[in-house]
């Protein structure tokens, strides 16, 4: 309930910057992206694990957010339309990168291979008791979300980093509530089954 | 209706309730190791928020400084445009239809009020000095007639018939 009301709160300061926004005000801007820059960037950053290249997608996003700021009409929070246009550009440039020669995702690992309601099998033996560090764990992760597909990618983060709802996902990836659950369903197993030996060891 | 994909997310999530979340754990009694799947599930999210955050954005102003230029810079070619565009939407096809109207029209009071009358005038003139010229030739054998010279700049009298002047009418 308390976070309901801190959404609620932070949507009603973000509704009077949206108008000044509308009004052609770019400092209001100026304090929108100031508040969702690092949300934003780690969003992308998390897609795309390079840092120049989510800052430059960064930028194209809020770009294309002040230039469709008079659409907004606040059917949806402004964090999740601001969502949508970031996502949209990540995964186009995404496709566009899997696109060019010797870059795929793996879209049949995990996908033609998990049954539903299948228990997920290990990939490799858990390793000793030896801890594993931060890098390698990260490095680890990044390996697994460049199997998933760009959709995939998004769907999974903003559930398990940003915690939004359901409701919240399909606002910000246009599509129906069942596609989100599908879509974390088939992520969850791919990425259980690449790093069931990563979290059974730390 | 919901497809096994969406209950099994909405169960992991905890989001299942009701008659809804008992008939899917009756579903999934008959399949092994669920309990498990959703351990796993579990662990996963934990490991990506305790393992995966993103690394925080490198010099922040610089990124709203660089931004804020490039809207400006925009709002400038987009207010150049939008000149430009004002311009041509006043010449429009209607606009320039009006316009070659309006000039066909002052070209014609100018031709009717100006360039006519002047061309009247020196056609009266020619006549009233030919008319003159012919008042003074009494004689029948003598004819007169002028025309004008316009790359001499000079007005000819020609008279036929005149008979040569008698000697004495020389002067000395």
């Amino acid at each position: 309930l308390r976070h309901d009301d801190e959404r609620t709160a932070v949507e009603a300061g973000d509704t009077d910057l949206v108008l000044r926004c509308q009004n052609g005000d770019t400092q209001a801007f100026n304090a929108l992206v100031t508040k969702y820059r690092g949300k934003v960037y780690a969003l992308i950053y998390n897609m795309v694990h390079n840092e120049q290249d989510a800052w430059d997608l960064a930028q194209e996003g809020f770009l294309k957010a002040w230039k469709s700021i008079g659409r907004f009409r606040g059917q949806a929070s402004f964090f999740t339309w601001l969502y949508r246009i970031v996502t949209n550009v990540t995964i186009d440039w995404l496709r566009k990168k899997q696109a060019a020669p010797g870059v795929e995702f793996d879209e049949r690992l995990g996908l033609d291979d998990v049954e539903p309601g299948s228990t997920t099998t290990p990939k490799s033996e858990p390793l000793p008791s030896k801890k594993m560090e931060h890098a390698e764990i990260r490095g680890r992760i990044d390996a697994a979300i460049d199997k998933l597909s760009p959709e995939h990618r998004a769907v999974i983060l903003m559930r398990e980093i940003d915690g939004l709802s359901y409701e919240e996902i399909s606002e910000a990836l246009e599509c129906s509530i069942g596609t989100v659950m599908s879509r974390l369903f088939y992520a969850r197993k791919k990425l259980q089954a690449l790093l069931k030996d990563v979290y059974e060891n730390i | 209706m919901k497809t096994f994909e969406e209950k099994f997310t909405a169960w992991i999530d905890g989001l299942l309730t009701g008659s809804e979340l008992s008939e899917f754990e009756a579903e999934l009694e008959s399949m092994n190791g669920s309990e498990a799947e959703r351990e796993d599930a579990r662990k996963l999210g934990g490991l990506l928020r305790a393992e995966y955050a993103a690394p925080e954005l490198k010099n922040a102003d610089f990124f709203n400084h660089q931004l804020m230029q490039v809207i400006e810079a925009e709002a400038l070619v987009a207010e150049h445009k939008s000149r430009r565009q004002s311009i041509f939407e006043w010449l429009s096809v209607a606009r320039m239809a009006w316009a070659g109207a309006l000039s066909l029209l002052i070209a014609a009071g100018l031709y009717f009020a100006v360039v006519r009358p002047s061309i009247e005038q020196q056609r009266h003139r020619e006549q009233e000095f030919a008319r003159v010229i012919d008042a003074h030739t009494d004689d029948p054998s003598v004819t007169a007639s002028s025309f004008q010279s316009p790359q001499n700049k000079a007005a000819v009298l020609w008279l036929d018939g005149l008979e040569p002047l008698p000697d004495d009418y020389l002067t000395k």
